[in-house]
């Protein structure tokens, strides 16, 4: 069951709605050819159950997996005419056909759509030319898709434009992201308004954002000796959580989520047509887990978030069974110590919500050792 | 159970190959030879180009581990460092043991490398695996990216993972000093071909009735094809060994399960630490586990059963071309219909669906695969819990009664 959630307006768009698997996908791109993309994660707290989705999916898959399979195979029936998908990591490369298997017992299609995201290459070292070449090709191939499949034509005027107005989305995210970490703006109301942004046409994103920047800009910084915290993971924490950080006085002033910073921080990438973009987009992503040419560069980025913003600490929250999360993880730990950042690993399931009291009980715990 | 000793000469012949793999393998880089770690699917032919290079294999150790009832040791090393238990168990064997300098493991561990290279065919858990001995030790590290076969692997794929091999070519001359020859190569890629050739025809025993091997012998037998042996002469000749000599045996009457009345299939990677026990209590009721999917795809390409014959002038163009060929970096449609003809030719009377919680990519997409053979084969089917290699996330009560209630479906199917 799909519970009141920013989804459920999604159904008067006139444009079709293409929904657009995790992480990092061409919304500029899908909003150019008159499409509406939206990226259907961080559902947990609008879906009560997986039901649909357990009849085709592991119960060692993770909790965006498992909803957004759940959501594609209920409400999003209606409301969804297209699905893309590309290789961000082993579970969501398997999905498109295990949803189009879903449909197919409810005698349902949706158009799906896969391209890959190069992932070659030495780490550490930058990648050859032909790597670029590959990618250009893919988003090529994927525009023909693309067009053949709703009758849509691009154009490279309209793509540079929505070039453009994301790049603005993410100019106002970055200034959001600076109010959280002056205290202008607390975790509870940033991931708040950025959940609600997460199915709005970009044009709409652009217009709540700078809204929500305005009003914040005269809001006063609060420094008022709270332990400062960042935090990491693929989302954001339940709200019990985040209620009970704040009740321990720890004070949340940056995030490495992959749902906000390292979808929105990224540095502009400047190009004339989409393949070259697309190249660069990928190529200089803001690190993330699942980007593994990029994996060095995460931990840097890591320790200069935690150095810029002054952090006391460290907060992982693990999302079963994100591997590749887990994976990272005890290394970035060790250089986080090193740094003297004290780091905190907590782990949630799909249905912990309801079952926090241990969690509250260690971040309880961990405020105390700051604090000491 | 067969009272002969089942292919006495293959077994002593795997044994010897396996001990030499492992012992020559420190000796050389004792020598001061470069040592190379890669994942299974990395093309050991194209590594054969540089003589002398060393190549060992993680995953192939952490097997061993398994099947010797250490897995869960080595494993906990890792996870008192921090390592989740939740991660894939050939890593945290492989961690467990890498941190310890080889302690506990019966080969003393491996080498260390000098470079690593993964492979995203399979999963991606291999690159971040990789990349903790990346940071850890400062060890360079090389990616092979295979993009994921939906409808069969596309040119500009096969293309682009054949550039990636030139440019893991030029860095292995660039970091070790050796230098890469093309004819080392095409010899490599014969004596696969070759000795693909014979798994096949040793595979294809089990479409005998009663069949004269199980699915255990396969993956007892796969071992030295996930080794530095691929592309040799020894494996060629042990393959043609093998299959030879289970021949010879079948035409003496020599059956692991004589008085075989069901036939099944296995999907997923070996239950390493249960091999021998799985077997007796399989063959205890006249089950034969004849087949698995894990095992046919050698040699093949995605999609296909028969062996695929490299033929291409260019060896790097073979080599590219299997790349999608183990299972886990094909899609549910392909996977289909390669169960679909498995169960057509060798006569499967059930299928059964090791659900690995360290294989996602291999289980993730069982339930609608065991859906589709329910419904286009009326086939029993059951999916049980297992992880491969770490025996503490495996029941043997609970997968039993699964799969005898499998028996029992398989009986009342004939009975109508």
């Amino acid at each position: 069951m799909i519970m009141d959630s920013p989804l459920q307006k999604l159904t008067s768009s006139p444009r079709p709605i293409i929904a657009c698997l995790p992480l990092y996908p061409p919304l500029e791109l899908l909003d150019s050819l008159g499409l509406f993309p939206i990226i259907p994660w961080n559902l947990k707290p609008y879906i009560e159950k997986t039901d649909k989705s357990d009849r085709h999916v592991q119960n060692y898959v993770c909790s965006v997996a498992r909803h957004l399979v759940e959501y594609l195979l209920t409400d999003g029936l209606d409301r969804v005419s297209g699905i893309i998908a590309y290789n961000a990591c082993d579970t969501l490369r398997n999905l498109p056909e295990i949803i189009q298997s879903g449909l197919d017992e409810q005698n349902a299609s949706i158009p799906v759509f896969t391209y890959h995201v190069p992932m070659t290459g030495a780490v550490g070292r930058s990648r050859p030319e032909y790597v670029r070449e590959y990618i250009k090709n893919e988003i090529a191939r994927l525009i023909r898709e693309l067009e053949a499949a709703y009758s849509v034509s691009f154009h490279t005027p309209r793509f540079l434009e929505s070039v453009e107005t994301y790049g603005a989305v993410r100019g106002l995210f970055r200034i959001l992201s600076e109010h959280l970490s002056e205290g202008r703006i607390d975790f509870h109301r940033f991931v708040s308004l950025l959940s609600d942004v997460s199915f709005m046409p970009v044009s709409e994103q652009f217009s709540f954002l700078s809204t929500a920047v305005d009003t914040l800009k005269d809001a006063p910084e609060k420094k008022d000796g709270a332990q400062r915290i960042i935090i990491s993971g693929i989302l954001p924490p339940p709200p019990a959580v985040l209620d009970a950080m704040e009740r321990s006085g720890l004070l949340v002033v940056g995030e490495d989520l992959a749902i906000f910073r390292r979808s929105y921080c990224s540095p502009p990438a400047q190009a004339t047509e989409p393949g070259d973009y697309y190249a660069r987009f990928y190529e200089n992503h803001y690190p993330c887990t699942t980007l593994h040419y990029l994996a060095d560069r995460r931990i840097e980025v890591i320790l200069n978030l935690c150095r810029d913003l002054e952090a006391d600490g460290f907060i992982f929250l693990g999302e079963k069974f994100c591997e590749y999360e887990y994976f990272e993880y005890p290394y970035l730990e060790k250089r986080l110590r090193e740094s003297g950042i004290q780091p905190l690993a907590l782990e949630f399931s799909i249905d912990d919500s309801e079952h926090i009291g241990a969690v509250v009980t260690r971040i309880e715990a961990y405020a105390e050792i700051l604090k000491g | 159970m067969a009272s002969v000793k089942r292919w006495p000469r293959s077994k002593e012949n795997l044994s010897r190959l396996m001990t030499d793999y492992y012992m020559k393998g420190h000796s050389d880089a004792n020598d001061g030879k470069f040592v190379v770690w890669i994942a299974i699917i990395v093309p050991v032919e194209l590594l054969k180009g540089f003589e002398g290079l060393v190549v060992a294999v993680p995953e192939n150790h952490s097997a061993m581990c398994a099947a010797k009832g250490i897995g869960a040791a080595q494993a906990e090393k890792s996870e008192r460092e921090g390592y989740s238990m939740d991660l894939c168990s050939y890593a945290r064997i492989d961690m467990g043991t890498v941190f310890s300098g080889g302690e506990g493991s019966p080969s003393m561990g491996l080498p260390m490398p000098d470079l690593l290279i993964s492979n995203t065919n399979n999963c991606s858990h291999l690159v971040k695996w990789f990349d903790v001995y990346h940071r850890r030790y400062d060890i360079p590290h090389f990616v092979l990216d295979v993009p994921f076969a939906y409808a069969g692997q596309k040119k500009e794929d096969l293309d682009y993972i054949v550039r990636q091999f030139r440019e893991l070519i030029r860095l292995i001359e660039e970091t070790s000093g050796l230098t890469w020859d093309i004819d080392r190569v095409r010899d490599a890629v014969r004596y696969s071909d070759e000795g693909n050739n014979h798994w096949k025809r040793f595979l294809n025993l089990a479409m005998e009735r009663p069949s004269p091997i199980t699915a255990f012998d396969s993956f007892l037998q796969m071992a030295p094809y996930i080794t530095a042996y691929r592309g040799t002469k020894e494996l060629a000749d042990h393959m043609r060994l093998l299959a030879d000599e289970a021949y010879e045996q079948m035409e003496a009457g020599v059956y692991p399960v004589p008085e075989e009345k069901y036939r099944l299939l296995w999907d997923n990677i070996a239950p390493w630490h249960q091999l021998r026990r799985m077997y007796q209590r399989l063959s205890d009721i006249n089950a034969n586990l004849i087949y698995a999917s894990y095992t046919s795809c050698m040699g093949t390409v995605e999609g296909e059963v028969d062996r695929y014959r490299y033929e291409s002038e260019d060896p790097l163009i073979d080599l590219a071309r299997i790349q999608n060929s183990s299972v886990c970096p094909y899609g549910l449609g392909l996977r289909s219909s390669v169960m679909d003809e498995i169960i057509e030719r060798f006569s499967i009377d059930g299928v059964v669906f090791a659900s690995n919680r360290s294989c996602k990519p291999y289980s993730l997409m069982q339930i609608d695969l065991m859906r589709h053979i329910k419904k286009r084969h009326d086939v029993p089917a059951v999916m049980i819990d297992v992880d491969h290699a770490d025996a503490r996330k495996y029941s043997e009560e609970n997968v039993f009664v699964k799969l005898e209630a499998l028996i029992e479906e398989i009986d009342a199917e004939r009975n109508g």
